[in-house]
């Protein structure tokens, strides 16, 4: 197994590569669409601009507690533990090639992955000091009287609050809320 | 006329399943981690649902409705409002949660689309309601109080209400973030172990601490009034947690430093050694959870004015609280579905849509948990021989029984894999490990060779129906939980030093009744092994790797006792010995994972 893993792992490299190098060429191209930067006639800042975005959003996986960055797993390795029930029938001879090509086409993934995740972050962050932040001022200003009616005081002769679910219309069924 | 399909999904947070429903009955229903192999697997539960499918040899467009088991908005309203209501501590919480609730969970209907192809109908029933409706549609009951305790729902996080007849309603509630079940999982993680996977060990542990309530004497807990500073509970049942002991709310962590502090110190490491201050606290955590469950039901007794007593949520998985209900609230029968957490959801709600939503006749009564996918005898020995798996077929039932009750009378630990999965979380004689309860050293074996697991953890008995009082201080008549492994009662005095396997630490076991018209090998198999011992009762634990779900193929059963100490399997009529198939072993342990 040994070459096989080696081969697997280079094939995950170049697939990497793949999708650094297009995510390089669509920043060069959104940044002349938009008329910032150095264009064409240089690639760097845009590749370390790539690079940058896929290793933060690696590192804020990390802080996020996800298990590493995640891969689709391809043929050529195989998971510790159990290797493979006995199975008297051959591989075809396709199954190289496929295999390869998906070792090429995880490395891909696991590129956009990093910047989907830093991506996300960005984004969701903007949502929760705006969306969440001016929400929960507004919330302070009124809410903390809701809040011990909805809860019950401490020291009330009981905390249960009136349910009464039941059989309702059908339309009531019908929506997620 | 064509039969009418319902199918009911539970997913997104833990335990996804599925259940299908033909003309009302129920036909088949799976948890989605033993087809992915993923404990408690939250996912889409795509292979469980195609598991119903098949079973039933149609495709989705025979579906008539889908069932959701909850309200996916109203519990997005909740989730925002933590936010909103802690801001900005939840700052990485809201990071955590948000991509997957903005790309799936409020967007079920297009899940359904995508991954099935179906644009049918699409129903919501919510949470505490499924849950209701799991307890009380599938009981033999025409009419009973119910009472519904989990972690959180949409907002309730427990209930009680009553069910008449195809009609469940739930009266009155305790909202988010007073929760039973969080305080449980607050604590378990406290004690440095996995939430929502590992508060039955807690519970295990707990005999193990002092169970006594009263301050002063040598026996008194000095942790339960510390943790009664946490919960103000009333005389009906209602409660309300101390927030400033717990971080739920707004953080990835469970118990607060303050909580820490009552507690005399930091949380447990994960691998930390188990000290006699923790099995303390895990005795005054059960105690605490059944001062509330047990003053809840009585509440529910004295407004319902109902004998009888369907229970469902997470927390009704606690046999050892189970085990006192009958003789500490005045209800006089009890039911509790076998899957009673949120997959047991999926049953529920399809049920209520039959019943509550459609109007239809209320015809189906569980009797049995085996609803699981099935291999026949055919199956198993075209799969082993295709594997070149060494094995030998059994000339007939009475051979494979004679021969099974001698393995174990031997010693042997016994792999048994038959008929149709178990539903639920326990093993009930379809995917079981069995072992003899007379062996002195069976416990040991079975912890450190076969399960790898703490050596704490007590086993279960699976003893024959008629059987259960001659072996165990048990409520009369024996309730139906009983035959799911959900009620835990002393064993007699006389018989603890001869079932020195299945008795726990303080005298009690968690007893599997087994009735012969319901599964008819496994009663036989028991009486078979009664005659070479003298006692009718097998050690019944689940088959699987630790960290892993129950096996549900016969690769996976193969896979377990190749990784482990088991001695063979009985796969239907195929005996596999594991030291005949030297080639496959292999460790589970290294990589194992709770």
């Amino acid at each position: 197994m040994g070459p096989l893993i080696w081969i697997g792992r280079g094939a995950r490299a170049a697939g990497f590569a793949a999708g650094w190098v297009a995510f390089t060429l669509m920043l060069a191209l959104a940044s002349r669409l938009f008329g910032w930067g150095p264009g064409f006639s240089d690639f760097s800042p845009y590749a370390l601009a790539a690079i940058g975005l896929c290793a933060g959003g690696f590192a804020v996986r990390r802080w996020l507690g996800e298990r590493g960055p995640s891969t689709p797993t391809g043929t050529a390795g195989f998971p510790s533990g159990y290797r493979v029930h006995r199975n008297h029938r051959k591989p075809s001879p396709g199954a190289s090639l496929r295999g390869l090509a998906g070792e090429v086409r995880a490395g891909a993934i696991l590129f956009f992955r990093g910047t989907a995740a830093c991506n996300n972050f960005l984004l969701l962050s903007l949502t929760y000091f705006l969306g969440i932040g001016l929400s929960a001022l507004l919330f302070r200003m009124t809410g903390q009287r809701r809040e011990a009616k909805r809860r019950g005081l401490p020291g009330a002769e009981t905390y249960w609050k009136d349910l009464n679910l039941g059989k309702r219309d059908a339309d009531a069924y019908f929506r997620p809320f | 006329m064509n039969p009418a399909y319902i199918l009911g999904i539970s997913c997104h947070y833990h335990d996804a399943a599925a259940t299908l429903l033909k003309d009302g009955l129920v036909v088949a229903a799976a948890e989605e981690e033993r087809f992915t192999r993923r404990k408690h697997d939250p996912a889409f539960p795509v292979r469980a649902i195609g598991y119903c499918l098949e079973n039933q040899g149609i495709g989705m467009d025979s579906i008539e409705t889908v069932v959701f088991y909850e309200k996916p908005f109203v519990k997005f309203e909740r989730i925002l409002h933590q936010h909103m209501e802690h801001f900005p501590r939840g700052f990485k919480t809201f990071q955590m949660a948000m991509p997957s609730w903005l790309s799936e969970k409020i967007r079920f209907r297009s899940l359904l689309k995508k991954r099935l192809g179906y644009r049918g109908e699409v129903l919501y029933v919510d949470h505490h309601l499924s849950h209701a409706a799991g307890a009380f549609l599938p009981s033999p009951f025409e009419e009973a109080a119910i009472v519904t305790v989990d972690g959180v729902g949409e907002w309730t996080t427990t209930a009680y209400g009553t069910g008449k007849g195809s009609d469940v309603e739930l009266h009155k509630e305790i909202r988010f973030p007073d929760s039973l079940g969080l305080l449980y999982s607050a604590v378990t993680a406290y004690l440095g172990f996995s939430v929502n996977n590992s508060e039955y060990k807690v519970m295990g542990l707990s005999p193990y601490g002092r169970m006594e309530r009263s301050p002063g004497g040598g026996n008194a807990n000095p942790y339960y009034p510390a943790l009664r500073q946490v919960i103000d509970i009333k005389e009906d049942g209602s409660y309300r947690l101390d927030m400033d002991h717990f971080l739920y709310q707004h953080s990835d962590r469970m118990p607060s430093d303050r909580l820490c502090r009552l507690l005399g110190g930091p949380p447990r490491d994960r691998d930390g050694e188990l000290l006699p201050r923790h099995m303390d606290i895990a005795a005054a955590l059960q105690m605490i959870t059944e001062d509330v469950v047990l003053s809840i039901l009585r509440h529910a007794r004295a407004v319902t004015g109902s004998p009888n007593l369907a229970l469902s949520g997470g927390v009704a998985l606690n046999s050892v609280c189970n085990g006192r209900i009958l003789g500490a609230t005045g209800f006089e029968r009890l039911w509790i579905q076998p899957s009673a957490g949120d997959a047991g959801s999926s049953m529920g709600a399809a049920l209520f849509a039959h019943c509550a939503i459609l109007g239809r006749p209320r015809t189906y009564r569980m009797e049995h948990a085996y609803l699981g996918p099935g291999f026949d005898s055919g199956q198993v020995a075209a799969f082993l021989r295709d594997r070149g798996i060494r094995y030998r077929r059994f000339p007939s039932r009475e051979a494979l029984l004679a021969e099974t009750a001698g393995l174990l009378h031997a010693g042997r630990v016994v792999g048994w894999f038959q008929g149709r999965m178990e539903w639920g979380p326990r093993a009930l004689g379809a995917r079981s490990i069995l072992a003899n309860p007379c062996d002195p050293d069976m416990q040991a074996v079975l912890n450190d060779k076969v399960k790898h697991r703490e050596a704490f953890r007590p086993f279960a008995p699976s003893v024959c129906d008629e059987d259960a009082d001659t072996y165990f201080e048990c409520d009369s008549p024996l309730p139906a939980p009983a035959d799911f492994m959900l009620m835990v009662y002393p064993v007699r005095k006389e018989w603890r030093a001869r079932l020195p396997a299945v008795t726990h630490v303080d005298g009690s076991g968690r007893l599997q009744t087994v009735h012969r018209d319901r599964n008819p090998l496994y009663y036989d198999l028991i009486r078979e092994f009664g005659k070479l011992s003298g006692v009718p009762m097998l050690v019944n634990t689940s088959f699987n790797i630790r960290g892993e779900p129950i096996v549900c193929g016969p690769g996976d059963a193969y896979r377990c006792m190749m990784g482990t100490g088991i001695d063979c399997i009985v796969m239907e009529d195929c005996l596999i010995l594991r030291d005949e198939n030297p080639d496959d072993m292999w460790d589970s342990e290294a990589g194992a994972e709770d």
